[in-house]
């Protein structure tokens, strides 16, 4: 009798937005069947960045212990890359809006071109100045697959709601984004990293989150940041589609 | 004997070798400079030219001056990758501009008095702009690329005419490289590090006295019909020349170049109100100071002479004006050591037997 499949064992690891990805799960949105045994960790708000690489293995800082612990639920006291197949990197303070938003701006400008060999390095220098990139670098070097997905855009609510004027961003040649994109996935494969864009579905005006894919109350919690569990569904689906692959 | 009287009684010490050179250590001798221009933290300053002109763009912008950068990296881009690519060095990515004639051209360019020629040239599949071959790293991938980004380079090049106060050129060479028939000048010698060398199309040109002369006096009446307060800082850059096409021993090439550029501009801050002249040269090159400030292959100034250069600079501007008091901008962070100064002129190297 054939033995059955091993399940991939797999770690989502990130902020606060991991969030998303837990509650997909819990609504019966992503359905891990029987080749996924997916697992969080992780700290939300200021205790993310009590996180260090230390021996190749992510360690909390004294006095998040609990967080971990209640994100974790397994007793998981660090991250440590050999205990898993793979790993998601969601979010960790890599936020894409930063740099679409200005090279989405600079586009406009007469003296804004940038050729491809300086867009390319553009994007490359963004992600690999992260200190969480990073740390998913040093996790790509060990057996565990490596797979990111870096925070998405604030929500579309905020173009209305902060004042500002997005129209620059707004009339960019969404080929810009697709570029980027390009160039991020292709500088972490470069590292070994499996980036996953931010679903386009999801995505309005270039960089803004559509407001379908906000979290639950997030108007009345003037959150622009979280998204809720449709887009952490189609971040699990991802993932193991790359898996899977 | 009844005492005669002489005008060489009432001047300074600083006007006699003996008192305002010889009996002073290099370090203490000051007041070299008169400036006309008051250089205040809030002025924005472009820097183009040669080699040294880095420095002066490094020192102003660590002093809390208005270096102004009208061709910034990408937000994202790293410092080390900026500067690969020739961010940050000038206030444009025009690489080296050694001669007034290429100021010319390129300001000629930027305000469309004149349209670029279509020359490029190629190397190993990629595309070099001839007119800055060193800009990227590995050239262009094609020549829509190199047109977009020299585009680019030249809307900031008329943002920056546009928008400064002051502009500080050094001049490096006399010396250049000029297509024959349509004459536009080369940034470099077709064949060093793009191009390919062809004797019926390209010559060798030494810029005269009148030539550099009518060259300057034209861009700036060119950026002045722009900006009309706009201003002209000359320096010389003391750097000597790597290679001399001229026929003459390289040192002597370099002693008739540096003399002609500074006798023009001499003559131009004597003459012209929006012309100044700041002796940087004398500070690097003269007696006094004994070549004290040349890396030891007799060519690259070292730290020490970028220092003291540029302390004369802030140190006369002072005296003459007062210490500034408008402290509208927090220093930056020194750009890049100055033993990383972006020199193209110094592949030629390449090619010595």
């Amino acid at each position: 009798m054939p033995s059955p499949a091993k399940k991939t064992r797999l770690c989502v690891f990130g902020d606060s937005h991991i969030g998303a990805v837990k509650r997909a799960l819990n609504d019966g949105l992503f359905d891990p069947g029987t080749s996924l045994e997916i697992e969080f960790w992780g700290a939300d708000g200021p205790r993310f960045r009590m996180l260090d690489l230390i021996d190749g293995r992510i360690v909390p800082r004294e006095g998040i212990e609990e967080t971990i612990r209640t994100i974790n639920g397994q007793g998981r006291e660090v991250l440590d890359p050999a205990d898993f197949d793979a790993v998601l990197f969601t979010a960790v303070r890599i936020r894409a809006v930063e740099l679409f938003q200005p090279m989405l701006e600079r586009s406009h400008r007469p003296d804004g071109y940038l050729s491809r060999a300086v867009f390319d390095q553009t994007c490359a220098d963004w992600l690999r100045k992260n200190k969480y990139y990073r740390m998913a670098q040093a996790f790509a070097e060990t057996d565990c697959h490596v797979l990111m997905s870096i925070a998405s855009f604030p929500s579309e609510r905020m173009m209305s709601q902060d004042g500002k004027d997005y129209s620059a961003i707004e009339t960019a040649d969404p080929a810009i984004s697709d570029r980027i994109w390009n160039a991020l996935v292709t500088a972490a494969l470069d590292d070994d990293i499996t980036l996953i864009p931010q679903p386009a579905d999801t995505i309005t005006a270039n960089c803004f989150s559509r407001a379908e894919y906000d979290m639950a109350g997030a108007e009345e919690a003037e959150d622009f940041v979280h998204r809720g569990p449709l887009y952490g569904a189609m971040l699990l689906a991802a993932a193991a589609a790359e898996l899977a692959a | 004997m009844a005492d005669t009287q002489n005008p060489y009684q009432d001047l300074p010490e600083t006007a006699f070798w003996k008192r305002g050179v010889a009996e002073n250590a290099a370090f203490d001798i000051r007041g070299l400079w008169q400036p006309k221009f008051h250089f205040r933290p809030g002025h924005k300053v472009a820097t183009a030219g040669s080699c040294f002109a880095q420095h002066i763009g490094r020192a102003l912008a660590a002093r809390g001056y208005h270096w102004f950068d009208a061709e910034p990296a990408p937000h994202g881009l790293n410092e080390d990758s900026a500067r690969r690519f020739n961010y940050g060095i000038f206030s444009f990515r025009t690489g080296n501009i050694y001669t007034a004639r290429a100021l010319l051209q390129w300001v000629s360019w930027a305000l469309e008095m004149e349209e670029p020629p279509t020359e490029l040239w190629q190397k190993q599949g990629r595309f070099y702009d001839p007119f800055r071959p060193a800009i990227e790293p590995g050239g262009f991938e094609s020549a829509d690329e190199l047109i977009a980004s020299r585009k680019a380079t030249l809307a900031a090049i008329r943002r920056a005419i546009n928008e400064c106060k002051y502009f500080v050129f050094t001049l490096g060479l006399t010396e250049s490289w000029r297509h024959a028939d349509l004459g536009h000048e080369y940034a470099m010698c077709p064949g060093t590090l793009a191009g390919d060398f062809d004797a019926e199309n390209h010559e060798f040109h030494n810029h005269k006295y009148e030539n550099i002369r009518s060259d300057l006096i034209a861009a700036l009446r060119l950026m002045r019909s722009e900006n009309p307060k706009l201003q002209m800082l000359l320096t010389v850059s003391p750097v000597p020349l790597t290679a001399t096409a001229s026929g003459h021993h390289v040192l002597t090439a370099t002693s008739h170049s540096k003399s002609t550029l500074r006798a023009v501009a001499g003559f131009l801050a004597a003459e012209h109100s929006h012309f100044d002249y700041f002796p940087s040269y004398e500070i690097i090159t003269t007696p006094p100071y004994r070549g004290m400030f040349f890396e030891p292959n007799l060519r690259g100034v070292n730290p020490n002479g970028v220092a003291l250069v540029m302390e004369n600079f802030f140190y006369d501007q002072a005296r003459v004006f007062g210490a500034p008091v408008d402290k509208t901008r927090t220093p930056k962070r020194a750009l890049k050591a100055a033993s990383d100064v972006v020199c193209e002129e110094e592949m030629l190297d390449a090619f010595a037997r």
